[in-house]
């Protein structure tokens, strides 16, 4: 017989698990709010690196020329427009004591709840049926506490577009493991305008029509019924992609230049190459001091290293036959590191199938003391990544 | 009816995207050079103070050779060259030089015999205008000055390459002279240039010869 709050949670699973991962988030909000003080105050550390950009893009649109950095070569061409339209309306909706900032944080912070909500039903979802028995809970609930103690989680909390990504990438294969195609595709096309390596969820979506496709083909259904075939097979394909065209459409009529958000990239050094040069380069720099140097730099073998443990684990996923997974973890890293190394940990760190699919190695069947340990060795990460985000160490930019 | 929808609208969507893609490829919106600005880097107009002191001495632009194509000029000759070139400078990347706010000085070494300078300039017309400036068939009009002194008026169009002759005035030796290139907006630019956000038609410098 299950307890009263456990009959209250199924009957409401969605809302629930929500609510659960909201208090969860600002209870950590809590917490960086008050370790922020000890680094000048939270306006002076929350918002660090391309949180600015996003900040000037939801005030002021896309610009019309490069200003950025000390040489004036950068613009805000390359940051998607999703998350800085969501964050505009949500500093509109919110009092104006609020500012940008917080609005950013609240806007993100709800992200992470529905990304930790949807994230534990995906996890049920696509775990073949075990653990959905009469006395399993809506969502692991080891999955709840894990990602919030996740040592990238701070990328989920300040005004950065991560939050919104894992959310739009989980909801989009959430809804295709359901057979929900045309809510996965819109949760792609609502991706595809949040961030460059959202565009890597059409590919599935393409593979998951082509399949069904070739199934109407030998079931008949394809000569017996063509227009309604057709139109299940192509209209979440045009779908999936809808956000990127709709931004470059939108470039191409405000600055000329549909591509700016990709020949944007040389102003901050990111020149194409094959991404194996990238990591090997990086692997070799031998430069690991750096990141513990006063002040922090840059290592580009530490994010290497990121990249090829990320790498790997989509070798996993494609042993395990999760080959959707395999993809966007593979192809994300292999995307971001043909452009160089910087940033590469945040990918890695903020990539919600790369969180999934470690939940499901680390602690699926887990005993109670290995959870505790997990949740420590997180914790403590989180904490140490979070100071360091606070001196604005370059490796987490 | 619906299923006919469906299907409509997927291959509308398509038609949209396709569209889209081989646009952004094939037609940019905005000439070539201005769209070429941001792939360029741009160079700050700075000469540490070892520099200044050698370009004080003169004789640093005497060595100016008589046909000076723009993009192979060192940056040191450039700043001397141009110097309202910063505080926001723009070099192609095949190294044009783009005129600012609608005006771009020149200080141009002449020495005993040299008469005449021709400038190598395109015309080119920002992002926000350039359709605007592509309907109206927009004629950029450059009014030099040298020396406080009108010289006839040169025009071309967006995107028209041109070379135009300025009489310079004679020299006994070898002196700077001063050349001020002044590029009218049309009347329909002026609220926009009003605005935070100016945009102006403008003049991209190739070459400078002198004869």
């Amino acid at each position: 017989m299950p307890v009263p709050r456990i009959r209250v949670w199924r009957v409401h699973p969605v809302a629930v698990t929500f609510c659960l991962m909201l208090a969860l988030a600002a209870l950590r909000l809590l917490i960086y709010s008050l370790i922020a003080r000890g680094f000048g105050g939270d306006s002076h550390v929350l918002c660090n690196y391309d949180c600015a950009w996003y900040e000037h893009t939801a005030r002021a649109g896309y610009d019309l020329g490069p200003h950025g950095d000390i040489y004036g070569n950068t613009a805000n061409w390359a940051f998607f427009p999703l998350y800085p339209m969501l964050l505009a309306a949500a500093a509109a909706m919110a009092p104006s004591a609020v500012g940008m900032t917080w609005a950013g944080i609240l806007l993100s912070t709800a992200c992470f709840a529905g990304f930790g909500t949807l994230g534990g039903f995906y996890l049920q979802q696509s775990s073949n049926g075990s653990g959905s028995g009469a006395r399993s809970l809506p969502v692991p609930l080891a999955w709840l506490g894990l990602v919030s103690l996740w040592p990238g989680d701070f990328y989920f909390a300040f005004p950065y577009s991560e939050a919104l990504y894992a959310l739009l990438m989980t909801a989009s294969l959430l809804a295709l493991t359901r057979r929900q195609v045309l809510g996965s595709a819109l949760a792609s096309a609502a991706l595809t305008a949040t961030r460059p390596p959202g565009v890597l969820m059409v590919p599935v979506i393409v593979a998951d029509r082509l399949r069904a496709l070739w199934q109407h083909h030998r079931a008949g259904t394809l000569r017996r019924m063509p227009i309604t075939v057709l139109g299940q097979i192509l209209l979440p394909i045009a779908l999936a992609p809808l956000g990127l065209f709709a931004f470059m459409a939108y470039l191409r009529w405000h600055m000329g230049d549909g591509l700016a958000f990709i020949h944007v990239q040389s102003a901050w050094n990111r020149h194409a190459l094959p991404p194996w040069l990238y990591l090997w380069d990086g692997l070799t720099a031998n430069d690991w001091g750096r990141v513990f140097a006063h002040p922090a730099r840059e290592s580009l073998s530490v994010e290497a290293t990121f990249g090829i443990a990320a790498l790997a684990l989509a070798v996993r996923q494609i042993l395990q036959r999760r080959y959707a997974e395999a993809w966007l973890i593979g192809a994300t890293i292999l995307m971001a590191s043909s452009s160089g190394l910087q940033s590469l940990p945040r990918f890695v760190l903020t990539n919600p199938i790369v969180i999934l699919a470690l939940y499901r190695i680390g602690a699926t069947g887990a005993s109670r003391r290995r959870l505790g340990l997990i949740a420590l060795v997180l914790g403590l990460a989180q904490l140490l990544l979070l100071l360091a985000w606070f001196i604005g160490a370059p490796v987490l930019a | 009816m619906l299923r006919i929808g469906a299907l409509l609208l997927g291959l509308g969507l398509m038609s949209f995207e396709v569209a889209t893609i081989g646009l952004s490829l094939l037609s940019p919106a905005v000439s070539q050079q201005y769209r070429a600005v941001y792939l360029a880097h741009r160079q700050l107009c700075w000469l540490s103070p070892a520099e200044q002191a050698e370009a004080a001495a003169d004789p640093y632009l005497a060595g100016l050779p008589a046909d000076a194509d723009i993009a192979h000029l060192d940056h040191r000759t450039l700043c001397m060259l141009l110097p309202d070139w910063p505080p926001a400078p723009h070099r192609t990347p095949d190294g044009g030089i783009f005129s600012q706010r609608a005006r771009m000085e020149i200080m141009l070494p002449v020495h005993p015999g040299q008469t005449e300078a021709m400038l190598t300039v395109e015309g080119y017309a920002p992002p926000r205008i350039a359709r605007r400036a592509a309907r109206r068939e927009v004629e950029i009009e450059i009014r030099p000055i040298v020396e406080g002194k009108p010289a006839p008026v040169a025009r071309l169009a967006v995107g028209q390459t041109i070379t135009f002759g300025i009489s310079l005035p004679p020299a006994d030796m070898t002196r700077i002279v001063r050349i001020t290139l002044v590029i009218p907006q049309p009347h329909w630019l002026q609220a926009l240039n009003d605005s935070d956000d100016p945009q102006y038609l403008g003049l991209v410098l190739r070459r400078i010869d002198r004869r």
